[in-house]
């Protein structure tokens, strides 16, 4: 039994440095949690990435779902478009603080689509405090402040680096390229909707399609309008 | 002769602790004896009565708490006490999906034989238990009787001094007894010791040079063959007279715990 | 040594005869089915899902099945009388031990390496090219199990259930995964509150060192691989000290 001791005590001694190694992590924050009992059950197992994933799911069926689906089933007049999607970000990105793709959708969702900048602003200030070194959270949040000010011109310039990135949602694909298509760069345009088209995510396949036929009207009809000034 | 096991007042009382109240139930007290080399010695007792506890000692698989146990004048749980001791656990367990002879080469090696000795003792002990035409049968296919031979033969593989016998003729029909007591006889024969224990009394009486019996614990006598041999009932009625008239060993027992 | 892997093999053909190809065959089943959900639902972040989601099934069938074999493994063969069989043969407690031990860990190992197949099937065909990060992810799983394993080997000799020894080790685990968050609550804490948070972090495990998933290091990796060797080290010695004494 005398070896009892010096193994505990060696036990407790290397354990309690090695919690020195762990990497801080701020804990998610239940109380903006629709499932909280569930993500505790998952940060429990140790499954934080599949817990961000299930709730990036989650988020993606609640932007997708129509209004009346949104967080509130009587929402009072003037209340903002899908409330939700800053605290459902921020615990995603709480489970899981690289998850850029989460990051992203919904800075991107709330900027250029529903005109929330200060949100979308939040979330990637918090992802450059995570990552300084990191071009794609700069020249986004430099997009979203062009935007703000209504320059198209320069969120696409900004972003354009950035679109080929794996990890670009294709709502931001979208937005770049119906940007370009409104700005009449329709190659650029084109690029960027053909690659919504050959995308496994058939969420923007039918947009794509339509967008691409519809340059190719324009096209036509400049082809057209130049030979008849001719 | 010299002795090969020696208890000298050994005790154990096995200790149990539920919510915070221990009970105590006597496995064996007060137990002296010494077993001599090339004897067959046999361990009588109703159920409880101490039989495993004496080998569990023997093996070094308990340590007594009181007393002394002596094999071999070798301390227990050493590698060299061990490879002179074959043993036999009532009932044992085989994994069903081995073959006999894949079985008993797991046991070989595990007592730590060499390949080329391996192969010879596999083939001794096969043949020797009768095994040969049933070493390429899995253990699921075969019948109790089959399955005690194995048990011998793991016991034996690794040509060991003493051999201890728990209960090895247990739910064996006749012939299969009378072949596993021929070939207990053979290893006497060979200069084997054999402590075991069985409620066949009728086996016992024709194997043992001694038979010693149990009850809650105490060794009450110690029996040589010429005590039954030739007096009416033979061992059995020697055993029930024993036990039934033995008013002392409970008050004993009673005293020795407290 | 040999008769350390003459049981450690011993003890894998039992937990192949017996238990790993239904666990792996649930395991397929469930991964198949959710690979279809998860296409349908994840949209762009198909591939991460199906990754996350097949790491989590590894990670958790390798832990339930370790939690299971270890708290089992010692009671079973005292159950069987196996045990008494192996402990009267010329070997010490340790070799028994550690060749027990082994065979889990290699049953272990087999079931991992199954599972990660068929996961890797499914990544394949969904276009997604090989990163060594999967290996560490796989590595990293492992050890972290080893730990839980070495836990419950340690509990199922200390007590003389299975069930509660996959309670504690299980209990462990989901402790040791919320040091972290334990860790953030103490620096904010102050009093009894960070006294008791400062004594779970000594006495629970780790397994944040071991979450290596896609960013890891030299220095993370040696770290988390050395103390999780360290620890599951430490419970196998309590566990061949309780052995050495342990009546059967």
């Amino acid at each position: 039994m005398r070896f009892w001791g010096p193994v505990f005590l060696f036990y407790f001694l290397f354990n309690g440095l090695f919690a020195s190694f762990e990497r801080p992590i701020s804990l998610p924050d239940f109380s903006l949690s629709k499932h909280p009992v569930e993500t505790l059950a998952f940060v429990n197992l140790g499954l934080n990435r599949f817990a961000a994933d299930i709730d990036m799911i989650r988020l993606f069926i609640y932007y997708g779902a129509s209004e009346a689906m949104a967080d509130d089933l009587n929402p009072p007049k003037n209340a903002p478009l899908y409330p939700g999607i800053f605290p459902r970000a921020e615990e995603i990105l709480s489970l899981d603080p690289y998850f850029n793709y989460a990051r992203l959708y919904a800075a991107g969702a709330l900027a250029f689509n529903l005109n929330r900048s200060d949100e979308a602003l939040r979330l990637m200030q918090e992802g450059l405090n995570l990552e300084p070194e990191n071009k794609q959270y700069k020249s986004y949040i430099a997009a979203i402040a062009f935007s703000k000010k209504g320059d198209p011109q320069k969120v696409v310039d900004t972003l354009s680096p950035y679109l080929k990135n794996p990890d670009t949602p294709s709502m931001l694909l979208n937005i770049s390229a119906f940007i370009y298509f409104r700005l009449g760069e329709m190659d650029q345009a084109t690029t960027l909707y053909q690659r919504l088209l050959d995308s496994r995510n058939p969420e923007y396949h039918l947009t794509a399609r339509k967008m691409l036929q519809k340059i190719k009207r324009h096209s036509y009809k400049t082809v057209q309008f130049k030979k008849l000034k001719r | 002769m010299s002795s090969v096991i020696s208890f000298r007042e050994t005790a154990k009382v096995y200790r149990s602790s539920h919510l915070g109240r221990t009970t105590k139930k006597i496995g064996l007290i007060d137990f002296s004896l010494d077993i001599e080399k090339g004897e067959a010695f046999g361990l009588l007792g109703l159920n409880g009565s101490g039989k495993t506890t004496t080998f569990k000692l023997a093996l070094g698989l308990l340590t007594p708490d009181s007393g002394t146990v002596n094999v071999f004048d070798l301390s227990p749980k050493t590698k060299s006490f061990y490879s002179r001791i074959g043993y036999v656990p009532e009932l044992p367990y085989f994994h069903s999906f081995l073959t006999v002879k894949a079985c008993l080469k797991f046991y070989a090696k595990l007592s730590g034989l060499s390949q080329i000795d391996i192969s010879a003792h596999l083939e001794r002990v096969l043949w020797e238990t009768g095994l040969v035409a049933h070493q390429n049968k899995k253990i699921s296919e075969l019948s109790k009787g089959l399955s005690q031979r194995v048990a011998l033969a793991q016991a034996t593989i690794h040509n060991p001094d003493l051999l201890i016998l728990d209960e090895p003729m247990s739910g064996l029909d006749p012939l299969a007894i009378r072949d596993l007591r021929d070939y207990l006889s053979r290893l006497l024969e060979e200069g084997k010791t054999i402590f075991i224990s069985s409620h066949s009394i009728f086996e016992i009486e024709k194997l043992c040079h001694r038979v010693g019996i149990l009850k809650e614990g105490r060794l009450v006598r110690v029996l040589q063959r010429k005590d039954w041999e030739g007096v009416s009932g033979g061992l059995e009625n020697r055993f029930a007279e024993i036990i039934q008239n033995d008013p002392t060993s409970k008050a004993l027992l009673r005293n020795s715990i407290q | 040594m040999k008769q350390v892997w003459v049981l450690a093999v011993d003890c894998l053909l039992e937990n192949i005869w017996n238990r790993i190809f239904i666990l792996v065959a649930l395991f397929g089943g469930i991964l198949i089915y959710l690979s279809l959900l998860l296409g349908v639902l994840a949209v762009d972040q198909e591939l991460r899902v199906l990754m996350d989601s097949g790491l989590a099934l590894i990670e958790l069938v390798t832990l339930i099945s370790g939690l299971y074999f270890s708290a089992t493994l010692f009671l079973k063969e005292i159950e069987t009388k196996t045990i008494y069989l192996i402990l009267s043969r010329p070997l010490n407690r340790l070799q028994y031990l550690l060749g027990r031990v082994l065979g889990l860990l290699l049953s272990l190992l087999l079931i991992m390496l199954l599972m990660s197949g068929l996961h890797l099937v499914l990544l394949f065909l969904h276009h997604w090219s090989w990163n060594n990060s999967y290996l560490f992810s796989i590595v990293g799983i492992f050890l972290k199990v080893l730990m839980a394993t070495a836990a419950a080997v340690f509990f199922s000799l200390f007590s003389t259930s299975s069930i509660a020894a996959i309670v504690f080790s299980g209990s462990l685990w989901v402790l040791g995964n919320f040091t972290p968050e334990i860790r953030f609550m103490t620096q904010k804490s102050s009093g009894l509150a960070a006294i008791c948070g400062r004594a779970v972090l000594f006495l629970f495990p780790h397994f944040e060192l071991l979450n290596w998933g896609a960013r890891f290091n030299r220095a993370m990796i040696l770290s988390g691989a050395s103390y999780a060797l360290l620890y599951s080290s430490v419970f196998l010695v309590l566990s061949w000290l309780i052995l050495q004494r342990k009546e059967f």
